[in-house]
């Protein structure tokens, strides 16, 4: 037995191009979860036409007053309920203000009433019913029993008297609504931190030695997210909604400044003679409120399929 | 079933006390009296008046007083209007109030559920996409703004309907419109998907396999399902119609309990917005009782006495 049949000439091998052939490939391309929902998101027409008119609404608030001639406040009695002209393009109200520019001044006050209350009902939306939800036992029979109490309580009438009690203003307003409205949401998160804490993954996390807080941040709210997202987009409608509401019955933000309750209040008593007056403030609660709706409706198709009615 | 009922009859009545205890609290917070705002008056006065409105008495007193006389009904005097209490105030509003917002109801449900019955059975074809189109518009647009786009139209334009007041039917036909738009709007979304879960049910599949026809699947197998989700809805409905009566009645000058409240604001008479509060409250918290036994009592899969 020689070495000569053990022994292979290198030679006889040869390398292949590490290229592969693609074309019996039928995978599809990997897409994330976030991937796959803004693709489902784009198919919706309606949520498409509301996010693209929320994105010129809010650039129209940051920039427009900056771009208008006229401020908010500056009266020109001289030329008081002008109708709609060049000069004017929504016309002047009863003391001559410009009404696009305190209409897209009112659009700064609600717009980012929406996002602050909403965005502050969320963090303690979060924590609430995460605490609850992932602790559970005694501390989630209390935390439940007292939300339960919250949530029959008439919140708007204890809101209007908050306003009374505390006066109109701006920070006031944030504390009305921000005092009820993480109800909502800490009851969402709370039960899908129930449903999602029983699952392995948070088993194996525990085991391998992860904090609770880690758990709850890094595991259990990421999964969560999706149902938070769509609460938060059904949010900044609902604070706009009351913050419109409040200012209505004259218990809003204070004059000169103007949210869009205030300028349809103020256009509701002149509303024969100049009808102009409510329409544009009008015609901008509405769209954005229509907007939202659809873009929430939109988001929580994409984001949940199993929502999808 | 018993034992659910007092069950939530006892949480009722907890929430009803902390409701009268929290706006009582709010409003003696304000600072300073409710004749402070006044131009000044003289001392002597001003002791004889809180004398009489027991002002000067403890907070606890003051408390324990005003949670007695509410038990008995009693929502004391009036600050602004001085031969008028917050009880008089209640029986001239709530009648006005309740006619209005009864006809709303009437008129949401009469509406709502039909289209929302005409959605799902049409699901994805034109009735759908059109009813759907006003139940969006519905749920967007706030009441303060459909009430003086009607007004508008169908008082000023074409004056079909007197534009304020409340002394006749044809009063009563825009503010019930206006007040029933969003609820309406929302009892039609609601029907909608209630509805399109129920007919894909394999129940709907086997009436439909032995041969039912269309109608009576509908009207006798889906519907009394479909309906009883709605029954939950009914609390928050009464709540937006209420909060809604507020702008309604004020755009329509109608003297109705809302625009008491509402003028009880501007006024800061403060006793009447207390007792305004407390008496809204309690009417709120009750019908959501109600409403909860009465789920209780439809749907027989709900075990409600866990």
């Amino acid at each position: 037995m020689t070495d000569n049949f053990t022994k292979i000439d290198q030679l006889l091998f040869k390398r292949l191009d590490f290229e592969l052939d693609t074309s019996f490939d039928i995978a599809k391309r990997r897409t994330t979860y976030w991937q796959d929902a803004w693709r489902r998101l784009k198919m919706n027409k309606f949520a498409v036409a509301g996010l693209i008119f929320i994105i010129l609404i809010s650039v129209a608030a940051i920039i427009g007053p900056l771009l208008s001639h006229f401020s908010y406040s500056d009266q020109e009695l001289q030329r008081v309920n002008e109708f709609p002209s060049w000069e004017h393009p929504f016309g002047t109200d009863n003391l001559g203000r410009d009404l696009m520019t305190r209409v897209l001044y009112g659009a700064r006050i609600s717009m980012s009433i929406g996002i602050v209350v909403s965005f502050l009902n969320l963090i303690i939306g979060v924590l609430y019913g995460g605490a609850a939800g992932y602790f559970g036992g005694k501390l989630d029979d209390f935390l439940m029993r007292l939300i339960d109490i919250l949530w029959s309580i008439p919140s708007t009438l204890i809101v209007i008297l908050l306003m009374v009690v505390l006066g109109p203003g701006l920070i006031n307003i944030y504390i009305a609504l921000v005092l009820f409205g993480w109800i909502g949401i800490a009851r969402q998160v709370r039960g899908q931190i129930l449903a999602l804490r029983e699952l392995e993954y948070v088993m194996a996390a525990k085991l391998i030695g992860a904090g609770h807080f880690r758990i709850i941040m890094r595991h259990l709210i990421p999964n969560a997210l999706g149902i938070i997202i769509v609460y938060m987009t059904f949010g900044i409608p609902g604070a706009i909604f009351t913050e419109a509401f409040l200012s209505y019955i004259g218990l809003g933000v204070s004059a000169p400044i103007a949210s869009w309750g205030t300028l349809a209040s103020d256009g509701v008593s002149s509303l024969q003679s100049y009808p102009f007056q409510i329409f544009f403030p009008a015609l901008a609660i509405s769209l954005t409120m229509l907007s939202f709706n659809f873009f929430g409706d939109g988001l929580r198709d994409a984001l949940d399929p199993r929502m999808r009615k | 079933m018993f034992k659910y009922t007092i069950k939530r009859f006892l949480s009722m009545i907890l929430v009803i006390w902390i409701v009268i205890t929290v706006t009582f609290l709010l409003v003696h917070s304000i600072p300073g009296g409710p004749f402070t705002a006044e131009k000044k008056l003289p001392d002597a006065v001003l002791k004889n008046l809180e004398a009489r409105y027991h002002l000067n008495d403890p907070l606890y007193v003051q408390y324990t007083d005003y949670l007695a006389n509410v038990i008995q009904g009693d929502f004391g005097p009036s600050f602004k209007y001085e031969d008028r209490t917050v009880n008089q105030i209640i029986e001239d509003g709530f009648p006005v109030s309740a006619q209005l917002g009864i006809l709303s109801i009437i008129l949401a449900v009469l509406v709502g559920i039909p289209a929302g019955i005409v959605c799902a059975v049409w699901h994805n074809k034109f009735p759908d996409y059109f009813t759907m189109f006003f139940a969006v518009l519905g749920v967007s647009v706030p009441s303060f703004i459909i009430a003086p786009t009607l007004v508008y139209f169908f008082a000023y334009k074409l004056p079909f309907f007197p534009a304020a007041m409340w002394e006749g039917p044809e009063y009563m036909v825009l503010p019930t419109i206006a007040l029933a738009f969003g609820p309406t709007a929302m009892l039609a979304r609601l029907t909608r998907s209630s509805m399109l879960e129920i007919l894909s049910q394999d129940y709907i599949r086997t009436a439909r396999a032995k041969g039912l026809s269309r109608v009576a699947i509908i009207y006798k197998h889906a519907l009394k399902n479909a309906l009883i989700p709605i029954i939950t809805f009914m609390g928050p409905m009464i709540f937006g119609i209420l909060t809604g009566s507020f702008v309604i009645e004020q755009i329509f000058a109608i003297p109705g309990l809302g625009r008491y409240f509402v003028t009880s604001i501007f006024n800061r008479d403060y006793t009447a917005i207390l007792g305004l509060t407390i008496f809204d409250g309690c009417l709120l918290v009750f019908a959501n009782f109600v409403v909860d036994i009465a789920y209780g009592l439809v749907d027989p899969r709900i075990k409600v006495s866990k």
